[in-house]
C-alpha cells in the first residue's frame, strides 16, 4: 500500500464527494419495528411527511438492498440474535439509526428480557430519544445521519480495508507455514513408525540369529 | 341465589375441597392434586356447572409473601360458563418446592396446553402427562424461571441463537399435505460454523 | 345479492390505445407539476423549514422553574425520582442556608434517551418545580452521553417564550401571579 492512496489529493476527494454524494441522497432504511416507535415511522412514509423528499425512496424489507437499518421498538434478549444476523446480512457501507427509548437505552423496561440499549449488540451511528419520538425527530437523525456520510471518506475506508486484507493474508500464510512444517514432521514421524513397525513385522516373522 | 352456595356442597362431598379464606370478591375452592383432573372434568361437564371456558392458568410463588408458610407455589385455573353467562370459580392447587406437579388438563381444555406451557416457563411447574411440555416465551437457553421471586430481577442471559423452528414448520407443512423434500439440520451454537453469528457480550 | 356490472365496450380510440395511455400520463404530469409549480397546495409540510406547531400541553423536553432571584424552585424533595418510572432522574441535595427552605438542590439531570415522556414528575412536584411546556420534541444525538441534560440547561429557558399571560405557566400553583408563593417571598402581591 502506497502513502500516496491515504493521503487526499484532487482525484481522491473529488471522488469521495460524488461517492458521499450519492449515498447520502439514497439511504434506504431498513424497518426493524417491534413497537409502537415502527407505526411512528410509517407516518413518515405517508404523503404528510414523504420520506421520498431526501432521497429514502423505498423502504426496504431485505437487509441486502437497504443501507440503514431502522431498530424501531423493544429488543428483548430472544429477539437479538435476529437483530444481529440481520445487521450482519446488510451489506456495506451501512449505517444503523436507534429509534425510541427502548431500543436506545431499554427504556422503563428494566427486566430479565430486555437489552438495555443495543449498542450492546450492534454499533449505532444516530440514536433518537423520545417515547414515541415524533416523525419530525426520525427527519432530523436522517438530516444528521446525511452529514455523518458526508464527513466519511470512501478512498480512506477503501485502503483502510485493503490494509487490513493484506495483514488478513500475511497473518494467515503465516499460519499455513506453520502448520504445513508441523504437519510435515507429524508424516515423517508417521512414516519412520510405520517402516519400523513393519521391519519389526518381518524380523519377527523371519527372525535372524541376533548375534549375526 | 347464588350457585356456588348449591354448587359448593357437592363439591365439598365429592372431592373433599375447601373455600379459599383469601377471596373476597369471586367464589374460589382450593383442591388438592390428585383430584384436580376429576374436579375440573366434573365442573366442565356436570349440568349445574356448565364451565365451558378456562379463562386463564395461573402460578403463584408464595415466597416471602406476609404471614405465610409453605407450599411455596400454587396454580389456579379460572373457569368460566357460557351457558350459565356470570358463572365463575377459582380451582386452586397448592405445590410444594419438593415436588413440583400437578396433572395436565390439556386434553379437556385444548388451550390448557399453551398456558400450562407458560406456567411451565415461568414458575418452573411441570404438568405431568402434557403432550409437549417446552418453553414458549423464553428462550430455550434460558436458565431458570424469570417469574419466580428468587430470581434475581436484574440478572442478563445473552443468548447465542435465535429459536430453531424449522421442525415444527415442515410438520406443520407435512400436515397440510406437502412433502418435505430434505430435512433442515441445526447448526448448535458450539459448532464452528456458528460462531460467527453469535453474539458476544 | 349478487350485482354484475356489464362493462362498456371500447370504441375504436380506446382499443387503439396510445390516446389512452397518454390520458393516464397527463395525470401523472398534472401531479408532478403541481409539485413543482404550486407546492404550497402539496399535503406535504416540508419539515426542516416550516415546523410543526406543537401545543404548550404536548409533554415535551423538561424545564426547571425558577424563583424570583434566580434559584431553582425545587426543593430536592426527590418526589420525581420516585415517581419516575424508568429512574431518569438524578439528583442531589444539599442544606440551604436559606432560612425558608429546608434542602436546595446540587445536581439534577435528566436523561432524556431513557425518558419516556409521561409527566409524572410534573404532576408528582409539590412545588411546581417541573413542567413539560418547553415544545422542543427533537433528541436526535450520536452519543449516549449527550442526552444527559444537566441542571443548567434545564434552567436556561427565555422567560420571553412564556409571556406573562400564558395562563398553562403563570396561573398554575406556585406562578408569579400566585399570592401565597409571592406573599413568602416577601414580594409585592399586585
Amino acid at each position: 500500500m502506497t502513502p500516496e492512496a491515504q493521503e487526499g489529493n484532487i482525484f481522491t476527494s473529488s471522488l469521495d464527494f460524488l461517492v458521499n454524494w450519492g449515498r447520502k441522497n439514497s439511504l434506504w432504511p431498513f424497518p426493524y419495528g417491534t413497537a409502537c416507535c415502527a407505526i411512528e415511522f410509517m407516518s413518515t412514509e405517508t404523503a404528510r411527511y414523504d420520506l421520498s423528499r431526501i432521497g429514502s425512496e423505498y423502504v426496504r424489507f431485505t437487509p441486502r438492498q437497504s443501507d440503514v437499518l431502522l431498530v424501531a421498538g423493544t429488543i428483548t434478549y430472544k429477539q437479538a440474535p435476529i437483530l444481529k444476523r440481520i445487521y450482519e446480512q446488510m451489506a456495506e457501507p451501512r449505517w444503523v439509526i436507534a429509534m425510541g427509548a427502548c431500543a436506545c437505552s431499554g427504556g422503563f423496561y428494566d427486566c430479565y428480557c430486555t437489552v438495555p440499549g443495543i449498542d450492546h449488540i450492534i454499533p449505532v451511528d444516530v440514536y433518537i430519544g423520545g417515547c414515541p419520538p415524533r416523525p419530525e425527530s426520525f427527519f432530523d437523525a436522517m438530516f444528521d445521519l446525511q452529514k455523518k456520510v458526508e464527513d466519511e471518506s470512501y478512498m480512506k475506508q477503501r485502503a483502510e480495508r485493503l490494509k487490513e486484507q493484506i495483514e488478513d493474508i500475511k497473518r494467515k500464510s503465516k499460519e499455513c507455514r506453520e502448520d504445513l512444517v508441523l504437519r510435515k514432521n507429524e508424516a515423517c514421524e508417521m512414516v519412520s513408525n510405520t517402516v519400523r513397525s513393519k521391519v519389526n513385522d518381518v524380523l519377527d516373522v523371519f527372525p535372524f540369529k541376533k548375534g549375526r | 341465589m347464588n350457585f356456588f352456595e348449591t354448587l359448593f356442597p357437592v363439591l365439598e362431598t365429592k372431592f373433599n375441597v375447601e373455600k379459599d379464606a383469601s377471596a373476597h370478591w369471586d367464589h374460589s375452592v382450593i383442591a388438592k392434586a390428585s383430584v384436580l383432573r376429576d374436579l375440573i372434568t366434573f365442573l366442565k361437564n356436570d349440568e349445574s356447572s356448565k364451565m365451558e371456558m378456562l379463562l386463564d392458568i395461573v402460578g403463584i410463588d408464595y415466597l416471602g409473601f406476609q404471614d405465610y408458610e409453605s407450599p411455596r407455589f400454587a396454580v389456579e385455573y379460572v373457569l368460566k360458563s357460557i351457558s350459565r353467562p356470570g358463572n365463575r370459580v377459582r380451582v386452586k392447587v397448592f405445590v410444594s418446592e419438593q415436588d413440583l406437579e400437578v396433572p395436565t388438563i390439556s386434553n379437556l381444555y385444548p388451550i390448557a396446553n399453551w398456558q400450562e406451557r407458560e406456567v411451565y416457563d415461568q414458575y418452573g411447574i411441570i404438568f405431568t402427562g402434557h403432550p409437549d411440555l417446552r418453553r414458549i416465551l423464553n428462550h430455550v437457553e434460558f436458565e431458570g424461571h424469570p417469574l419466580r421471586k428468587d430470581y434475581p430481577a436484574h440478572r442478563r442471559q445473552w443468548l447465542s441463537t435465535n429459536d430453531f423452528l424449522l421442525p415444527a414448520l415442515e410438520k406443520r407443512l407435512e400436515s397440510k399435505g406437502y412433502k418435505v423434500v430434505e430435512r433442515s439440520k441445526e447448526v448448535l451454537p458450539n459448532e464452528d460454523e456458528y460462531l460467527t453469528g453469535s453474539i458476544q457480550e | 345479492m349478487v350485482r354484475q356490472i356489464k362493462q362498456k365496450p371500447m370504441n375504436w380510440i380506446e382499443r387503439l390505445y396510445i390516446f389512452e395511455a397518454f390520458r393516464g400520463l397527463w395525470t401523472t404530469l398534472k401531479h408532478a407539476l403541481r409539485g413543482l409549480l404550486r407546492y404550497e397546495t402539496l399535503p406535504t409540510v416540508p419539515y426542516p423549514e416550516i415546523k410543526p406547531e406543537i401545543s404548550r400541553t404536548y409533554r415535551a423536553k423538561h424545564r426547571l422553574m425558577l424563583r424570583p432571584d434566580g434559584t431553582p424552585r425545587c426543593v430536592a424533595c426527590g418526589m420525581c425520582a420516585t415517581a419516575c418510572p424508568a429512574h431518569c432522574i438524578f439528583l442531589e441535595a444539599a442544606p440551604a442556608e436559606d432560612g425558608r427552605i429546608e434542602k436546595r438542590v446540587l445536581r439534577f439531570d435528566i436523561d432524556h434517551l431513557v425518558c419516556v415522556f409521561c409527566g409524572l414528575c410534573v404532576e408528582a412536584c409539590p412545588v411546581d418545580a417541573l413542567r413539560m411546556d418547553t415544545c422542543d420534541t427533537s433528541y436526535v444525538f450520536r452519543k449516549r452521553e449527550d442526552f444527559v441534560t444537566p441542571m443548567y440547561q434545564l434552567m436556561s429557558w427565555d422567560p420571553k417564550d412564556y409571556p406573562q399571560d400564558d395562563l398553562q405557566s403563570q396561573m398554575a400553583p406556585g406562578g408569579t401571579k400566585n399570592k401565597q408563593a409571592l406573599d413568602a417571598w416577601g414580594l409585592k402581591v399586585n
